[in-house]
């Protein structure tokens, strides 16, 4: 329900010289609510810096194919969603892909009924990859001007001016006043009301439009209805946008500004009231962000007299056969296609290799079962510490530990979500200092509210107009200091303020604890049952080691806005430290583990379960309470601790080649340099998302490309867990995948830029330099390396090691995932009686045809 | 003994200058060679310009008058100033070596930088009037190449010619002043001119042409100090990456106080000179405060608080406090060079002081602490400073800064009297006296090393001190009001406008090309 405006500007109705009929006008305003409506289907939201994660920007696209939709973006905006050609000859020629690859990637488009595919030859394609230039023009290809635009750049386009980007500057402008979270000393007055409400408030004073010369804005502004939906009926009426354009014209001013556009999404739709909400908020921030960039629309219009035309669509033009159009969509379709089938050969050949050779010795003797995320970066880490020491096992879960938590810090405002997004979180888990008392724990949330009060306070002496000035005065010497110290790499500053008001001594005992799931109603009965939901997801519940190792991941990085990116998606943008904590405290408890028996799972007496961390920048590993760890365990965490040491020696060792460093030293100080863009490689490079017994990736080099998901179909035969894997694990993969996706190929629109111009804005996001559109996705020094992308946009390959039965089963019941996988979102794998199936985009199983790459059965027989 | 550090200094500086006749292309091709270059001589730069600092406070450079003076002017002024260019600079090309990794035009972006820093110290080193203004020209123009480090941003572009035309105007003006100097005094001669200013001005017309000529020169670092009108492409120069923001701000734009201070004995005899940096440092230091706490992006605050800032600067000179402006333009180049490269933490400090708040009534020792804390700061700033010998009226300036601080230091103990805790404001009235502390120190370590070079002055012209306290007791008002929530409906206007920097920006904008073409 869009909320009643609590405006209380003069709201006079709006002057019509020809006033419509009423049936007319109901009917006009149903048509734009619809449009409304669709729109606000379409936009994906993005989540705050400190809280990022990544977000499949073509969520609301899903419904559509791949290639569908590549060209319903070209109908209103320029946005991209392929590569340019020369980026595909280069993969091409570095022997990524060859002409077996791009025949068939022909016949899936065929097969997919991508128009313009049938025309298309492998002959023709090679003819195009092996030339250079543009000896294939794009003469033949359609305009690459929309055909729906704004009002204000069809009149800039004809008359050379820049209303647009004044445009975007002063929305941008309004948008951080209204949503800033703290920069401001002075907060935008107008914080407590709606969007829209704001707006109009503040361009009763604003002057800045008619100071620039586009008149009766302000007029235009006060006119409006009180409601943004009312504004935004009114306003396509007088921009004059013809019925069969509402859709494309909202998305039109939507994706020209896709940041704000997004950011009004998350405000609108996934937070309400300060609650995090799994996409069903109610609120109407993006119908406001509209209502506001039509205004200025229409101002141009009025001002300047100009009356837009709407041309029809034009379509591309279907080209005789034979002939070939080398920068068609259609063309860099097929290459683009062919690249990912190349990159599915290599994958499916090491996974079939690896699922054949059962060369590993048999874990007989084990020191350790180490659970880590699914995460890419987990990859190597995992290759490494197996080799160092056969006695660890190692296994692959969402980084969460399946534990729907935020957790509140002591003294803080907030709880941080520690889960996807996709879900809301269900247990409010409170940190705070283990084994102590309640005085104890009164001090530390007293200290710490003392110390950030005051922190808080000198920061307003700091910043206020009539202080500044003594500020630096006084300070600024010791300014000097800093500066030196920052240079040579000392005084860090990240995550110092998590011990506020923690003495050292009580430092390795603040962490979650587990007396808040009963705080939270769950009984050991309900946190038995959790427990149980857990080792089943992660397939652990018989042959437990003497050791298990719940590794949560973060990572380690200096001045750097962006570092929520770089940290566990699975658990919204933070450390996975608090998730392995409690988890492992919670399989410790002799209570959970008398109910995990009842239940089936029969612990060992001897089995600890050790929470730790994996620094994704450094490659270290680091472990927690260990005070708790029985004496009889300490032989095993240390033989542990060496082989954890060697295994990041040797992790880091292999990342050398991909961070361009000569020295272990040279990832520590990564971590810790302030001017530092590229601390480590993130997610870059993911491909793909594996779903199977460990031995079915163990001995195969994947890179770090790929996402590791423990799954043993034997044990469940019901499908439930796999259910549950490819309903949420390999989604939020595939919206990490299509975050890095869009912001390679269309970096303008869906990803940040240069981190170099970055300019944190509200507390929340990112300008690139003055301001602006609010910058999304990844920036480009986490894409590119100034030389050439480290990021291979191809989609998420999924292999599920699983038969195709239980598979088809599961996508029947959810519909949505199946759509990704058959609109071409995501490409789809099973591995089923050692041999490979794709899902076609029919829903149909058909054998992964074999180019260079042995079949498994044939390397089972050969071997 | 000849000043052969500060001789060398200008040799380094000479040579990053130089980096002006090499070809772009051949330079980004030897990314590694023109970086460890320019990092190499900045480096050798500052190790030079500290062991000269550290001798001439060892007293070991006389002052000199000689030729050689001419060339190399070096006495407390340049000894700062040079420490503190070449240190920023060596910290902006450290911290450029990894934020700029991987740019294709990364060796073309060191000598841009390189020049600017190298001239930059040029012209604090040079003993001719002459050559200070067309080093600082050359600073403008290599500064200009850093603002277009990406030339496809529009924004960048609008930002870099809105600064190159205020960086003009300011030129003609200067030049023009250097040109009147000449005709007058026969040099250009720093060592000369001031000699023979020394004795005061000779007639009426002598006094009037001194006032022409400190009006014209004062102009001029009105136009390259950003001050109100000709301050909106400072705010705007944001497009271009963090370490030239921290260059700009901590090193290039405090030329224009740099050479009222430098200038300060001829300055000083130029009344009119005087008023116009008051008037027009006090403007800015509204319009660029007033903005500076509605804007809602991190960079944009640093950049309307250098507008203020360097406003603050241009009053304490009109007021004759060229020592104060002095340590203020070293203490806010360190603090600003800090908080541009360190923007990208604003988070990491917005959690170190998230605490959730109960709901506050004001208790009997709140109100009370209102009241008196301002009081308590007065009375413990004023025993600070005659314990520590320093006699506030007599220094130029002296009681109306004083007054400042103490409304500043009020303002924080205000802040603290709200909160209504007892451990919070007892630490804000220490802080506070510990602050005026370090103002007295840091203000007498300036003055002792620079006050040889800086004129003697009778007290400021009542009226102007008055104004002076009085838009600082203005500020605080509105501070007290708007966080009280008192008078909205005459602030809320109030906020829309200073969030649109008074629209400066956009008449600019609108005078030199209307967005409709």
């Amino acid at each position: 329900m869009p909320q009643p405006s609590t405006a209380t500007s003069v709201a006079t109705p709006p002057a019509s010289i020809n006033p419509p009929s009423f049936s007319k006008r109901a009917s006009d305003s149903i048509r734009v609510h619809e449009a409304l409506d669709s729109v606000c289907q379409r936009v994906a939201p993005v989540w705050p810096l400190a809280d990022y994660v990544a977000v499949n920007p073509y969520l609301g696209f899903s419904k559509d194919g791949f290639f569908a939709t590549s060209q319903r973006f070209r109908e209103f905006s320029d946005c991209r969603m392929l590569m340019p050609l020369d980026y595909y000859r280069q993969c091409f020629g570095a022997g990524e892909f060859d002409s077996t690859h791009v025949d068939l990637a022909i016949d899936e488009l065929v097969e997919s009924r991508v128009p313009g595919a049938e025309y298309l030859t492998g002959h023709d394609l090679l003819s195009v990859l092996r030339s250079s230039g543009d000896d294939f023009g794009s003469a033949v290809g359609r305009s690459a001007v929309p055909s729906t635009r704004s009002i204000s750049s069809v009149f800039d386009q004809r008359h050379e001016s820049d209303w647009t980007t004044f445009i975007h500057d002063e929305i941008g402008k309004h948008c951080a006043a209204y949503y800033d979270e703290g920069q401001s000393l002075w907060a935008n007055p107008w914080k407590g009301e709606s969007l829209y409400a704001a707006w109009r408030a503040a361009m009763r004073h604003d002057r800045t439009a008619s100071i620039l010369g586009l008149s009766g804005l302000g007029g235009l502004v006060s006119d409006l209805p009180g409601r943004p939906e009312d504004a935004v009926v009114e306003l396509m009426r007088s921009a004059g946008v013809p019925a069969d354009r509402h859709d494309s014209y909202l998305l039109c001013l939507a994706y020209e500004q896709p940041g704000w556009a997004a950011w009004a999404q998350y405000r609108s739709k996934w937070l309400q009231d300060g609650q995090s909400k799994a996409g069903d908020g109610t609120g109407n921030d993006l119908v406001a962000l509209l209502a506001m960039r039509m205004a200025y629309d229409v101002a141009v219009a009025r001002s300047f007299g100009f009356e837009p035309e709407w041309p029809p669509a034009d379509s591309e033009e279907a080209l005789p056969p034979g002939v070939v159009d080398a920068n068609s969509d259609v063309t860099l379709y097929a290459l683009h296609r062919a690249n990912e089938i190349g990159y599915r050969d290599k994958l499916l050949s090491a996974l079939g290799a690896s699922l054949t050779a059962s060369s590993h010795p048999m874990r007989s003797q084990k020191l350790a079962q180490m659970v880590f995320c699914i995460d890419v970066r987990s990859e190597r880490i995992r290759r490494q510490l197996e080799s160092v020491d056969d006695r660890i096992t190692t296994l692959g879960f969402a980084g969460f530990f399946g534990l729907p938590i935020s957790v509140i810090a002591p003294g803080e405002p907030r709880a941080t979500n520690q889960l996807p997004v996709l879900v809301a979180p269900r247990i409010a888990v409170k940190e705070e200092v283990r084994d102590a008392n309640e005085s104890a724990r009164a001090h530390v949330v007293s200290q710490r509210t003392l110390v950030r009060r005051m922190r808080k306070s000198w920061k307003a002496f700091q910043r206020s107009a009539v202080s500044a000035f003594a500020f630096v005065e006084t300070t600024g010497p010791f300014f000097g200091l800093k500066l030196a110290a920052r240079s040579l790499g000392y005084g860090a500053t990240s995550g110092g303020s998590r011990y506020d008001g923690v003495s050292k001594a009580e430092r390795d005992r603040l962490g979650p604890s587990l007396t808040s799931l009963r705080a939270n109603g769950l009984d050991v009965e309900a946190q038995a049952d959790l427990a149980v939901s857990i080792l089943r997801g992660m397939g652990l519940t018989a042959d437990f080691a003497q050791l298990v190792v719940f590794c949560g991941h973060g990572c380690q990085t200096e001045n750097n806005p962006l570092k929520a990116g770089l940290d566990c998606g699975a658990c919204g943008g933070h450390s996975g430290e608090p998730n392995a904590r409690l988890a492992a405290q919670l399989m410790n408890d002799p209570e959970v583990r008398r109910g995990l028996a009842e239940r089936g799972i029969k612990i060992p007496q001897d089995t600890w379960f050790l929470a730790a961390l994996h620094n994704t920048t450094t490659d270290e590993i680091a472990f927690f309470d260990e005070d708790l760890v029985p004496a009889s365990h300490a032989q095993a965490i240390d033989e542990l601790k060496t082989t954890t040491q060697r295994a990041g020696v040797q992790t880091r060792q292999e990342r050398r080649r991909v961070m361009d460093s000569n020295t272990d030293s040279g990832m520590n100080r990564r971590a810790r340099d302030w001017s530092e863009v590229r601390p480590e490689w993130g997610l870059t490079g993911n491909a793909a998302f594996v779903v199977g017994p460990r031995s079915f990736t163990e001995s195969a080099d994947l890179q770090g490309r790929v996402f590791l998901h423990t799954y043993d179909h034997r044990i469940d035969p019901e499908g439930q867990v796999l259910e549950a894997i490819l309903t949420a694990p390999m989604v939020v993969a595939s919206w990490i995948n299509l975050q890095y996706f869009a912001s390679t190929v269309d970096q303008r629109h869906f990803g940040s830029g240069a981190k170099t111009i970055h300019n944190v804005v509200g507390g929340f996001g990112v300008f690139a330099g003055n301001g602006g559109d609010l910058k999304t996705g990844l920036p480009w020094e986490s894409i590119h390396d100034g030389e050439s992308y480290r990021h291979d946009p191809v989609r998420l390959q999924v292999v599920v090691a699983a038969p195709r039965e239980t598979i088809g089963e599961i996508l029947q019941r959810h519909t949505s995932v199946r759509d990704l996988i058959t609109n071409g979102w995501i490409h789809l794998v099973a591995c089923d009686e050692e041999s490979f199936y794709r899902l076609t985009s029919n829903a149909m199983w058909e054998p992964v045809p074999t180019t260079a790459r042995p079949a498994p059965s044939e390397v089972a027989a050969s071997a | 003994m000849p000043p052969l550090l500060p001789l060398l200094s200008a040799l380094l500086a000479g040579a990053l200058t130089l980096g002006w006749l090499l070809p772009a292309p051949m330079l980004n091709r030897r990314r590694a060679a023109a970086v460890a270059s320019v990092t190499g001589l900045v480096a050798s730069l500052f190790i030079a310009a500290a062991g000269a600092l550290a001798l001439y406070s060892s007293g070991f450079y006389a002052l000199r008058t000689d030729r050689l003076a001419g060339l190399v002017y070096y006495d407390g002024v340049s000894a700062i100033a040079l420490t503190l260019v070449s240190f920023i600079g060596l910290v902006v090309c450290r911290y450029s070596l990894r934020y700029m990794a991987g740019d294709p035009c990364q060796g073309d972006y060191f000598r841009w930088t390189g020049a600017t820093i190298g001239a930059v110290s040029l012209a604090v080193l040079t003993g001719n009037l002459l050559v200070l203004v067309a080093a600082l020209i050359a600073t403008s123009l290599s500064l200009h190449r850093l603002l277009l480090h990406y030339p496809d941003r529009a924004g960048a572009r609008r930002a870099a010619w809105s600064k190159f035309a205020a960086s003009r105007l300011g030129d003609v003006a200067l030049l023009g002043g250097v040109g009147v100097t000449y005709l007058e005094f026969g040099t250009l001669h720093l060592a000369s001119l001031f000699a023979a200013i020394e004795a005061g001005p000779a007639s009426p017309e002598a006094a009037t042409t001194l006032g022409v000529i400190g009006s014209l020169l004062a102009l001029g670092a009105i136009a390259k100090s950003a001050q109100f009108p000709l301050h909106s492409w400072l705010p705007q120069t944001l497009e271009t990456p963090t370490p030239v923001s921290a260059l700009m701000h901590a090193g290039v734009v405090n030329s224009g106080g740099y050479l009222m201070i430098r200038m300060s004995p001829l300055i000083a005899q130029a009344p009119l000179a005087l008023t116009l940096l008051t008037l027009f440092g006090a403007a800015t230091v509204m319009v660029g405060g007033l903005s500076m706490v509605t804007q809602s992006s991190v960079k944009r605050t640093l950049a309307y608080s250098t507008v203020a800032q360097m406003g603050f600067m241009m009053l304490q000179c009109g007021l004759g406090a060229f020592s104060a402006a002095l340590l203020h333009l070293v203490a806010h180049s360190l603090y600003k060079a800090y908080a541009f490269l360190n923007s990208g933490s604003v988070l990491e400090e917005a959690k170190g002081s998230s605490v959730a708040v109960a709901k506050q009534t004001p208790s009997h020792f709140g109100r009370a602490a209102f009241l008196l804390g301002p009081v308590g700061v007065v009375v413990g700033f004023v025993a600070v400073a005659l314990s520590s010998g320093l006699d506030l009226t007599a220094k130029p300036g002296g009681v109306t800064l004083a007054a400042v601080l103490c409304l500043a230091l009020s303002a924080g103990v205000l802040e603290a009297a709200l909160s209504s805790s007892r451990v919070q404001f007892a630490a804000a009235m220490a802080g506070s006296l510990l602050l005026g502390g370090f103002y007295l120190a840091g203000y007498m370590s300036v003055d002792w090393l620079a006050a040889a070079s800086l004129p003697a002055l009778s007290a400021p012209a009542p009226w102007l001190s008055v104004l002076v306290i009085g838009l600082f007791i203005g500020l605080l008002l509105i501070q007290v009001a708007q966080r009280l929530g008192w008078g909205g409906r005459l602030l809320q206007p109030l906020y829309v406008h200073a969030l649109n920097g008074f629209y400066v920006e956009a008449m600019v904008r609108r005078g030199v090309r209307s967005i409709r073409a």
